[in-house]
C-alpha cells in the first residue's frame, strides 16, 4: 500500500493538472460548441466523436499519458534518492509493477474524464449524452495503455528526464507517421504487459549504485 | 565560458535526439518521396508538385510538429529543477548573477533551437539532387526563420513555466496546456469575431504560413516580402516571457 502511495505522491501533480485541463477543455467545447470550428454543422454524437475524442484534445491526452509514464528509478538515481527506494524490503519488480499499476489507473481516469464531463454537461446544453462515449473512452484507455508503456520503458532506458520525454514523443510520432492508425485494441494489453515486464527486467539487472 | 558549457551539457542529449528525429524524418521524406506521395494521395489532395509534397510532409506535417515538441522540451530545466535534484545551491554559489545564469541558458537553448530550425533546409538541400527533387533553397531558409521565431515562443513558454513550477514534468504539462488554450482561443475568436480574423494567428500558422498573407495555398509556397513584422512580434512575445522568467527567478528564494 505504501508503494502505491509513493507512486501516487510522485505523479499526483501531473495527474491532477492533466485531469483538470481535460475537464476544462472538454467542458469549454461542449458549452461553447457553436464557437468550435465546423461544430455547428455536426450532430451532437458526431461532434463528440470528432471534436472531443479526436483532434487537439486527443493529442493533449496523448501528451499527458506520455508524461504520466515518465519517472522511476533512473530519475531517482539522478536525484540521489534511488538508494532509499532500493533499500525498501520489496523486489524491484514489485516496485516497477506498483508504479505501472498506479500510472495505468491514472491514465484510465484521464480517459474517462471526457465521458464524465459529457454526462454532466450534456443536459445543460439540452442534449443527451450518447452511450458511444463509454466506447470512445475505452478506446482512449486501450491506446493510452500502449502509449504509457512506451514512455514507461524509455524512462527505464534514458537517465535524463527530458531525454526520455523526447524519445517517447519521437517514437510515438514515428509510429503515427508510419502506421497511421491506432494499435488494434486486442493487442494493447499484451503489448503493455510486455513493455512493463521489460522495464522490470531492466531494473532488476541494472546497477543503481 | 563554463556557464555555456554547463547549459550545453544539460541540454545536449535533447538536442541530439531532436536532430536525429528531424534529420531522419526529412531524409526519409526526400529519399522515399515516391512511395510516401502515393500513400498520402489516398487521404489528401494529390501532391503533384515537389513544393506541395515538401510542405505537406515537412513544413506543415510531422517534422513541424516534432520541432514544436522539441522547442518545448529544450525550454525545460533550470534552477527549480536543480533545487529538486539538490544542486541549485552549487549553481547559485557560482560568482555570477542569476540574470547571467538564465541569460546563458536561454541563449544556449535558442541556439540549439536555431540549429534544429535550419536542419530541414540542410537535409533537403543536400538530398534533393539525389532524389531528383526540386525545392528552392530560398523557401527552406524562409521557413527556417519562421520556425525559429515561432519556436522561440514555445521555448520561452516552457522556459517561463520551468521558472514558475517545480517538478520535472509539471512545467511541460502546463506549457502544453497554455499552447492548446492559445490555439483554441484563437479559433474561437475567429468564429465569434470574423472581422478580427486578419489579426489573429496561432504559432503553428506562423510556422507553416497556413492562412497567412505571406503564403500561397494553391502552390503551397511562401510568397511576397518576408513577414518581418510578424517575426518581430512573436520574437517580442518570446523575449517578454524570458524576461518574466528572469525577473521571477531573481526574486525567488531557493
Amino acid at each position: 500500500m505504501m508503494l502505491a502511495y509513493k507512486a501516487w505522491c510522485e505523479t499526483r501533480v501531473r495527474f491532477l493538472v492533466s485531469a483538470a485541463a481535460l475537464a476544462w477543455f472538454c467542458g469549454l467545447f461542449v458549452i461553447f460548441r457553436p464557437g468550435v470550428r465546423d461544430a455547428s454543422k455536426m450532430a451532437y454524437a458526431e461532434f463528440i466523436d470528432e471534436k472531443i475524442y479526436d483532434g487537439g484534445i486527443r493529442l493533449m491526452f496523448t501528451v499527458f499519458v506520455v508524461v504520466l509514464g515518465l519517472g522511476g528509478l533512473l530519475q531517482e538515481q539522478a536525484r540521489g534518492s534511488a538508494a532509499f527506494t532500493l533499500s525498501l524490503p520489496v523486489t524491484r519488480t514489485r516496485l516497477i509493477a506498483v508504479r505501472a499499476g498506479v500510472g495505468l489507473a491514472e491514465m484510465g481516469a484521464l480517459a474517462l474524464m471526457p465521458a464524465l464531463v459529457l454526462v454532466v454537461l450534456s443536459p445543460m446544453v439540452h442534449e443527451r449524452c450518447p452511450p458511444l462515449v463509454l466506447m470512445l473512452s475505452a478506446h482512449w484507455a486501450a491506446n493510452g495503455a500502449a502509449i504509457f508503456s512506451i514512455a514507461f520503458l524509455l524512462s527505464s532506458v534514458f537517465g535524463g528526464p527530458y531525454a526520455a520525454l523526447a524519445a517517447s514523443m519521437a517514437l510515438l510520432f514515428a509510429y503515427a507517421l508510419l502506421v497511421r492508425q491506432p494499435m488494434p485494441i486486442p493487442l494493447t494489453p499484451p503489448f503493455t504487459m510486455a513493455l512493463v515486464a521489460t522495464s522490470a527486467w531492466i531494473a532488476e539487472h541494472r546497477d543503481f549504485s | 565560458m563554463m556557464l555555456w558549457h554547463k547549459a550545453w551539457l544539460e541540454s545536449r542529449l535533447r538536442l541530439l535526439l531532436g536532430a536525429v528525429v528531424i534529420g531522419a524524418a526529412c531524409a526519409v521524406a526526400v529519399l522515399f518521396h515516391t512511395p510516401i506521395r502515393a500513400a498520402l494521395a489516398t487521404s489528401t489532395p494529390p501532391l503533384s508538385t515537389d513544393a506541395a509534397y515538401m510542405y505537406r510532409t515537412v513544413y506543415q506535417g510531422f517534422v513541424r510538429f516534432a520541432f514544436m515538441m522539441l522547442a518545448f522540451i529544450l525550454g525545460l530545466g533550470g534552477l527549480l529543477r536543480e533545487r529538486d535534484v539538490g544542486t541549485s545551491a552549487f549553481t547559485l554559489a557560482l560568482p555570477v548573477t542569476r540574470l547571467r545564469l538564465l541569460a546563458v541558458r536561454a541563449t544556449v537553448g535558442l541556439l540549439e533551437l536555431a540549429a534544429l530550425a535550419i536542419l530541414p533546409a540542410i537535409v533537403i538541400a543536400a538530398l534533393s539532387p539525389i532524389a531528383h527533387m526540386q525545392y528552392p533553397v530560398s523557401q527552406t531558409l524562409r521557413f527556417a526563420v519562421l520556425w525559429l521565431a515561432a519556436g522561440s515562443t514555445l521555448f520561452a513558454a516552457a522556459f517561463l513555466c520551468s521558472s514558475l513550477m517545480g517538478g520535472e514534468y509539471t512545467a511541460f504539462v502546463i506549457a502544453w496546456i497554455a499552447f492548446f488554450g492559445h490555439t483554441v482561443t484563437t479559433q474561437y475568436m475567429r468564429i465569434r469575431h470574423p472581422e478580427w480574423s486578419a489579426y489573429l494567428f496561432t504559432v503553428q500558422e506562423v510556422m507553416s504560413g497556413f492562412r497567412m498573407a505571406y503564403f500561397d495555398p494553391s502552390a503551397r509556397v511562401l510568397v511576397g516580402p518576408f513577414p518581418l513584422a510578424i517575426v518581430a512580434a512573436v520574437s517580442a512575445v518570446s523575449a517578454l516571457m524570458i524576461s518574466a522568467a528572469v525577473a521571477y527567478t531573481n526574486r525567488r528564494d531557493f
